[in-house]
Formats: C-alpha cells, structure tokens, sequence
C-alpha cells in the first residue's frame, strides 16, 4: 500500500481546520449555557471566580471582555475552519480566539478537560508557527511540535494508568462505565458479563496509549493503522462516555504525527 | 533569528508539558502560581483515578425551627445528542473538579480540623449559597453532596460531603 506523502504546511492546515471545528462546538456550547451556568447561580459565577482568586474583580477590561469572549471565540473559529492555515485572517484569528479562550478560562476556573488543552496547544503552535515572516521552517516546527505533544498525551495517559491500580486489575473501565457520569449502562452490562471484558477493555486503552509513539517510528501502514484505532476510539468514547469535543481536538493532531512518521522514515 | 525564538518556545513548553505528567508536589505549585489557566497540559484520562462515581448537590434551609425539603443544585442530565452537542458537559465536570479537589485536599485539611477552609469546600459554599431560597423568611443553608455508583434500580448512594450549617445573609 503507498500512502502519498504530506507536506507541513497541509498537516498544520488540517490540524487548524479539525481543531477549529472543536473550537467552535465548545463556545458555542458555552454560548449556550452562559445566562444559567455563567449566570449568579451558576458553577462559573463571579463570585467563584474570585473564591479562586482570579482577579476578575480588579480588571475591568476582562471583565468587559468576557460578555463578547464566547462570541469572539465562535467567529474566529469558523473562520479558522473556513479559510485554513494560509488565509490572510489566519494569524488574527489565531490571536483573537486564543486572547478570548484566556479571557473564558480566567473566569470559568473548573470543567477544563483534555480536548480543551490540545485544542489551545494546536491553535498556539499554529499562532507561533505562522507568526514568522518566512515561515516555511516555523510551520515545520509547529508541525513536530504538535506531533510530540501528542505522543506525550497518549503515552503519559498510558503509563499514568499502568501505575494505577484500578486500570491495572482490570476494574477501570468496567468502573467508568458503571458510572453516572461518563458510562452508560448496556456499556457497563456488556463489561460486568465477565471479568475477562472488563480485563480486556482496560487493557486495549492501556496498550494503545502506551505504544502510541510507536505511529511515530514504525512503517507508514502502522502509523495509518495507530491513527485509525485512534479515531476509532475518540468516536467510540464520544458516543458511550459524551467526550465529544475529544473528536476534533486529538485526531486534528493525526496529520502531523504522519508527516513526523514520514519523515522518520525517510 | 526567528527560527531560533520558534525552536526555543517549541521546546520550553514540551519540557514544561513532560514535567507536568510527573507526580512532582513543587512542580506542580509552580505552575500552579504561574500557569492558573493551565495552558501546560496534565494528560491522566481517567487515570490514576478511574472516577467511577456520579455527583449530585443537594441543600435545604431552615425556617424558624424546621428544615425544609431537599432540593437539588441543577445539573443538566446527560442527552443522546452528547456525542456531538454537549452542553450540559460544563457544568457537570465542574462538580466533578470541585469533588476531585475536595478529596485531594481533605486529609491535609481535616488534620488541622479546617475542612470548611479549603477551595473546593468554598467554592462549593458559594455555588449553594447563590441558589435561591423558596422561602425568603430562611435563615440557614445546609448542603450534601451525594455520590451515585451503577446505573438504574442497581444505583448506589453515598453521602460524600456534609456541610455545616451556614447562614443566609
């Protein structure tokens, strides 16, 4: 099988479109919720804001700036999905949504996740990437960039649960499952069937996480092939445990793991 | 020259970023103190603590002498349409933040017997606190979290945080 080989300057325009597209759902998701979660009563009030001593209270520009922030967030994304890496509203809208993603987190102090930093760190290798005035060589190191931190995020996630008891016996997915929060319970059936599902369910994740920076070193048909079960998996959680905007923010990376995994190889 | 500056930025946050994985306590107060908006990223997922368990917030005021009903801190439930619109995502994980921060530094607190000082406990406090009262006449709030394991008919309760009583203003 040949796989066509890709350029910097597409895998960092694919991972700008992919992770824009999980920008976008997560403000407009928080545009959604702002009067009621934003609001006085909400779990991202003001008031919890300084519980955290964020300094909202201090700054009256942030404060201005919050009201348009989710607005600012939502344009500048569609722009970015809409026009790519090589527009020339790439760089302002990088700038735009990045400023306004630290104004929202300044004051939503909780409920940040994992798709939330990938996103930000993409969009902010992108920023720098492009930034240059002849960026030819910095897309590049954005590229490998994004392509590292990825490794990092799968293996790390990895080893965390080797050392964890919970995932080592086999009772973490079968757990998680089994929860309110993020299982559901024909999921949890299918795993409490026999200790042996539960066993192989937690160890499929541990394994794959794992050896996740073997995408970066191995034969172009086993990049493809980590990359596949990746997206397999991000799908699959979306749809059990409701990490949707884990859809967008890891696979937008994909493209840069295979540049890095070709140029390895060459 | 700009190559340099994009090498050196590129390298400094994937120093800091494989830092972050390790359990090193004065690591993480650095960034704690220099990165509150936790761009340097943790990737756990899940792990080492699975979180097998669902929260629910429940509070009730007094009135004169008597206590009124249990009400719950609304959360919105979770929707078939998660896997692609998921609002209600926010809020929950935010109680789940708040119990995640509650047990990592409970022991440290309870040892000075300071429980209700902590940030997570405060936190929570001033969410309960700014849910409206059914009865303007209350005087005092007191809230529970509950946590749910299992699904259904199967579901198990526990009560994993009760507060004391706090007056309303």
């Amino acid at each position: 099988m040949s796989i066509p080989s890709i350029s910097a300057a597409f895998a960092l325009d694919f991972a700008i479109r992919i992770a824009a597209i999980g920008f976008c759902i997560s403000a407009a998701e928080q545009l959604a919720i702002r009067r009621v979660a934003f609001g006085a009563a909400g779990p991202f009030s003001e008031a919890l804001a300084r519980v955290y001593k964020r300094g909202i209270e201090r700054h009256v520009l942030l404060r201005r700036a919050f009201p348009i922030a989710l607005w600012t967030n939502l344009a500048s994304g569609a722009l970015l999905v809409l026009f790519g890496a090589y527009a020339p509203v790439a760089v302002p809208a990088l700038l735009v949504g990045l400023s306004g993603q630290a104004v929202v987190r300044q004051r939503r102090v909780l409920a940040s996740d994992g798709a939330e930093q990938m996103t930000t760190l993409v969009l902010f290798a992108a920023l720098v990437g492009l930034v240059a005035p002849d960026h030819d060589v910095t897309v590049v190191f954005a590229v490998w960039f994004i392509a590292a931190q990825s490794t990092l995020a799968y293996t790390a996630a990895g080893l965390t649960k080797v050392f964890s008891p919970a995932w080592r016996s086999g009772q973490a997915m079968p757990l998680i499952m089994g929860s309110e929060a993020h299982g559901r319970a024909f999921a949890s059936h299918v795993l409490n069937r026999s200790v042996w599902i539960g066993r192989a369910a937690s160890w499929s994740v541990v394994a794959f996480e794992c050896t996740f920076w073997v995408a970066l070193v191995a034969a172009p048909p086993v990049t493809i092939a980590y990359l596949a079960l990746g997206l397999a998996f991000h799908v699959a959680c979306a749809c059990v445990m409701g990490l949707n905007t884990f859809v967008w923010a890891f696979p937008a990376a994909y493209l840069c793991v295979l540049y890095a995994a070709q140029q390895l190889a060459a | 020259m700009w190559e340099s500056i994009v090498a050196a930025v590129f390298v400094a946050i994937l120093t800091g970023s494989a830092l972050n994985q390790l359990d090193w306590p004065r690591w993480e107060k650095t960034v704690a103190k220099y990165d509150p908006l936790m761009f340097l990223p943790y990737w756990g997922f899940f792990a080492p603590d699975p979180g097998f368990a669902g929260n629910h917030v429940v509070y009730r005021d007094r009135v004169a002498d008597d206590w009124g009903a249990w009400v719950e801190v609304p959360i919105p439930p979770r929707t078939r349409l998660e896997c692609i619109w998921n609002p209600g995502r926010f809020e929950r994980k935010a109680l789940l933040d708040l119990m995640n921060g509650f047990a990592k530094t409970k022991d440290s607190y309870q040892e000075v017997g300071a429980v209700q000082l902590s940030l997570a406990y405060l936190a929570m406090l001033t969410w309960v606190m700014a849910q409206p009262r059914a009865d303007t006449t209350a005087t005092a709030r007191q809230f529970t979290v509950v946590m749910t394991e299992g699904h259904g008919s199967a579901r198990e309760l526990t009560v994993a945080v009760l507060s004391n009583e706090h007056p309303l203003d």
